[in-house]
């Protein structure tokens, strides 16, 4: 049911894309904002490949229609969500391409709130109150299973429980238009724009890029620039950051901007093997603080929780990743392996490593196992929780995804060409992250609570492309 | 410390020399050119991981540009 709206809209999305001229690129990584290192001329041998997928990926001169549904499901029913993605990509024969997208998600289930588990206490958490001294209605917030709720949205989270806002549901509808046009010999330039609206998250981005290549299309240089304006109109209102759950709100929305630089280098450096080489450069300024968030204040002997206080995180960050990635074929075979560097003025530095083997599979069908190491540090302000008697810092968060962990990802992807003009794909994978659940110089209980709010998840693709010559 | 530049200057011309075989001829490219050797192989499964991750993990970008257009971090 979902994704009739969808392809209808990123039909249509695509069309008013090829009529203004206008241009896409998938929001994060469009097909045509990555350099080809591979140019479209490459000779046919005449013989039949030995697999689908060694045929060229020439695609000039076609319409590419591809739809794509992700379900995704944390364990313990966490955050459950279903993605789908519709796109349309028109490749000219002259090189131009023109690209629309549309993604529609829905996004169910329970997101911890900050707040650190309690083993003695039940915790009791309300919104924040509204000017004029009303609680706001529940709105879209539901409470169910572990939690209680009133009209109010007041929930109580049971004696050893990860502290859950259950009643999290949103909607995102995101649209994504982009052209590559080359510009001169060896220089493509590319454009696009994007749109993403949630119940409480509106985001625009615009963006362009060059590539060129160099020394018979064995090297090319890439240089992109994006800017992404946002805006955060939480259910709840913005709370005042580091005051206590359940004060007055301070506003209803606000505001952030982030500029992103991406400077690259593809480099083939053998018939059969390429190697990618990206810079990355953002800069985030506005609120970046997440109004759903809490901290809790603990009692400095006991470790019973107090109070809770709203989060609050500096209002500019810094990014900075290298990327390096490879692909090597052995027969038709083929490895793919990656590493990031990241760090941010926000204290947090990872690495990511992933690995995958694209291995043929009969004549017309590829399976490719794949797994992914991910690590970080944590902010320089998170913590699990703040001492009732300590001097209240001036930046502090709990939200795991701030905090150090590391994860690993397990997947597999397959695909088949099962008409020729007809392609099925598919992934699972399972995603686990894992960090440090005890705080040994917690005080009281608290030293043997577990703190750690990481998730683990399961995801399943499937998708269908169509090429129309 | 002459053996040392001699070293070096023969490393140099080495890996110069090395540098004139880097690449693919036109006529080798056709391995290269396979859907298989493709950077952006399955865009949306790229785009729906890359979406979970930026939801769940502080790290972002690397790829393609690190903004995210969801409220999810």
């Amino acid at each position: 049911m979902q994704l009739t709206g969808p392809r209808i809209a990123g039909t249509l999305g695509a069309l008013a894309g090829a009529l203004l001229g206008a241009a896409p690129l998938a929001a994060q990584t469009a097909p045509e904002a990555a350099p080809q290192a591979a140019p479209q001329t490459a000779p046919q041998t005449g013989e039949a490949a030995p697999n689908a997928y060694d045929e060229t990926s020439s695609e000039a001169g076609t319409l590419v229609a591809d739809t794509a549904v992700l379900y995704y499901q944390e364990d313990e029913s966490r955050v459950r969500v279903i993605e789908s993605e519709t796109g349309l990509t028109w490749n000219r024969a002259n090189g131009t391409v023109i690209s629309g997208k549309f993604v529609y998600d829905s996004l169910t289930g329970a997101t911890p709130n900050g707040a650190a588990r309690s083993r003695n206490v039940v915790q009791t958490f309300r919104p924040p109150t509204q000017r004029g001294g009303h609680l706001p209605a529940a709105s879209t917030r539901e409470h169910a299973g572990d939690t209680t709720t009133g009209a109010s949205g007041i929930y109580e989270i049971k004696r050893g429980r990860l502290p859950v806002d259950a009643g999290f549901k949103d909607r995102r509808k995101a649209v994504d238009l982009g052209v590559t046009v080359p510009v001169a010999s060896g220089l493509k330039l590319s454009m696009g724009g994007a749109g993403s609206w949630e119940m409480d998250f509106t985001s625009y981005s615009g963006r362009a890029s060059l590539a060129k290549e160099l020394f018979n299309k064995n090297t090319t240089l890439s240089l992109g620039y994006n800017y992404e304006r946002d805006s955060v109109k939480p259910f709840t209102g913005i709370p005042r950051a580091l005051a206590s759950m359940g004060e007055t709100v301070v506003g209803t929305g606000r505001h952030k901007v982030v500029s992103s630089f991406v400077a690259g280098l593809t480099q083939v450096l053998t018939p059969g093997w390429l190697a990618q080489l990206n810079w990355s450069h953002g800069v985030s300024t506005g609120y970046q603080t997440d109004p759903y968030k809490l901290v809790s204040l603990v009692d400095s002997a006991s470790g019973d929780p107090f109070a809770y206080v709203y989060e609050k995180r500096p209002d500019r960050r810094v990014r900075d990743s290298i990327y390096a990635g490879t692909k090597f074929a052995l027969g038709s075979a083929v490895t793919d392996a990656s590493v990031r560097w990241y760090r941010d003025s926000w204290g947090i530095k990872s690495w990511t490593f992933a690995l995958s083997e694209h291995a043929p599979l009969g004549r017309s069908a590829y399976v490719e196992p794949g797994i992914r190491y991910y690590r970080q540090t944590g902010a320089r302000f998170f913590r699990h929780y703040l001492l009732i008697d300590e001097i209240t810092p001036d930046f502090v968060s709990a939200d795991s995804r701030l905090g150090a962990f590391h994860a690993w990802t397990f997947g597999i992807k397959a695909g088949a060409k099962i008409a020729p003009n007809l392609e099925i794909y598919g992934a699972a994978e399972r995603y686990i992250q894992e960090g440090q659940r005890f705080d040994r110089t917690a005080p009281g209980t608290l030293a043997r609570t577990d703190l750690f709010a990481g998730s683990k998840s399961v995801s399943l693709i499937t998708g269908l492309r169509v090429t129309f010559r | 410390m002459a053996r040392i530049r001699a070293g070096a200057a023969l490393f140099a011309l080495a890996a110069l020399s090395g540098c004139a075989h880097i690449g693919a001829q036109p006529w080798q490219r056709d391995v290269l050119a396979r859907k298989s050797m493709q950077l952006a192989r399955e865009p949306a499964i790229m785009a729906f991981d890359e979406h979970t991750y930026f939801s769940k993990e502080a790290a972002s970008g690397g790829r393609s540009f690190d903004g995210g257009g969801c409220g999810c971090n």
